[in-house]
């Protein structure tokens, strides 16, 4: 088969419409001066995956209370690439000993962030004693990186 | 032949059966591997070992995997374990988050679990999600499962129900029943799409807490899981 200039064209267009809509990244709009007061928590981060870290880049941890009087925290994942990406995470809850309390609420969760895209992730204590907590987060099926609060 | 370790001889099949045996590059290279001096082969193992440690288990060998862990099989048309896990995880934390059984001034409130609805054209126990629900619940001390008392007058604990009875009757006094406070109940639907190959199906768990005395739903609760793709995958 003769391959014209057309044709050329045609494929050229289709492999860049391919690869914009591979790139597309999130912007957002939030208020200059927001009313909420954040308690930021000082965390303590193990990397142990700078991949992981670019695509789920944690830009920070929220604590507060629940109505209902429980600990609860939001985790803020931007991810830092042009592509969508697929990242799993877990959050596990310590009593005042560091013991970890086991929950059915321990489950891993999967979420996928757009390029460029913040994602807040929240947990709710799963009971009065639980004091700290522990985000594990995981790209895929790949490697592990942990946020902890200091 | 040169003797090889059995780890070795399994390494030279896998390496030459990745090559057509009639390329004289393969033949050349089977030839080398096979004439080399069991010593030299030790990167050759060591290599081979660290393969497989990094790149999961041999075929056709069977691992414990976690069950809450993102490892587990995902299949497009089916709602998998780690789905019904899922979505028990989120309706927990949305219930404790907002707490509606402090409505109750006797606490822990009583909770009864009524009928969970599958609308879906797959075969499942709804125990796989309110179990979990039930489990969260009661170790954050927030409620107290009714056992004794259940659908259309069925206990879901017969047994229970009758040592209560007798003990009553040998007391000479009635049972002490508390009624609950709270019904759960809830219906998981599903929907399906396709675009060429792909499929794409959507799993829908909805939830209600309805206060008994007031008959008025306390609490309402509805995730989606939407799972995409052409077959199944191992991990997610």
């Amino acid at each position: 088969m003769k391959i014209t200039h057309l044709h050329l064209r045609a494929l050229l267009g289709t492999a860049l419409m391919l690869v914009a809509a591979g790139c597309a990244t999130v912007n957002s709009v939030e208020p200059a001066n927001p009313e909420s007061k954040p308690k930021m928590v000082n965390d303590k981060r193990i990397i142990t995956d700078s991949t992981l870290n670019r695509i789920a880049y944690v830009e920070g941890v929220v604590e507060g209370t629940s109505p209902g009087g429980l600990k609860r925290v939001q985790v803020t994942l931007r991810n830092m690439t042009s592509n969508v990406a697929s990242v799993s995470y877990q959050f596990n809850w310590v009593d005042d000993q560091g013991i970890v309390i086991s929950s059915p609420t321990q489950q891993w969760q999967a979420v996928a962030i757009e390029g460029g895209q913040s994602v807040p992730i929240v947990s709710v204590a799963p009971t009065t004693t639980a004091k700290d907590f522990k985000l594990n987060l995981l790209e895929s099926v790949g490697r592990a990186s942990t946020v902890l609060p200091q | 032949m040169p003797q090889l370790s059995s780890l070795s001889e399994d390494f030279c099949i896998t390496i030459t059966d990745r090559f057509k045996p009639n390329q004289t590059r393969s033949s050349h290279f089977k030839l080398n591997v096979l004439l080399m001096k069991p010593s030299s082969l030790i990167p050759f193992a060591l290599t081979a070992m660290l393969m497989l440690a990094g790149c999961g288990n041999p075929p056709g060998s069977s691992v414990y995997v976690d069950p809450n862990g993102p490892r587990t099989i995902a299949n497009v048309g089916k709602i998998n374990i780690q789905d019904f896990n899922n979505a028990a995880s989120d309706a927990v934390q949305d219930m404790l988050s907002k707490n509606p059984f402090a409505q109750i001034p006797q606490q822990p409130a009583v909770l009864s679990v009524s009928r969970i609805t599958n609308d879906t054209d797959q075969q499942f126990d709804t125990d796989l999600l309110t179990k979990n629900i039930r489990i969260a619940l009661i170790n954050g001390g927030k409620v107290a499962v009714l056992t004794t008392n259940g659908l259309n007058g069925n206990a879901e604990d017969t047994m229970a129900r009758d040592a209560g009875n007798q003990q009553a009757f040998m007391g000479g006094q009635p049972a002490p029943v508390r009624l609950p406070d709270f019904v759960l109940t809830g219906k998981i639907l599903m929907d399906k799409s396709a675009a060429g190959n792909t499929k794409q199906n959507s799993y829908v768990f909805q939830l209600t807490l309805t206060n008994v005395k007031t008959g008025l739903s306390s609490w309402e609760y509805q995730k989606t899981i939407t799972k995409q793709g052409q077959s199944s995958s191992i991990g997610w």
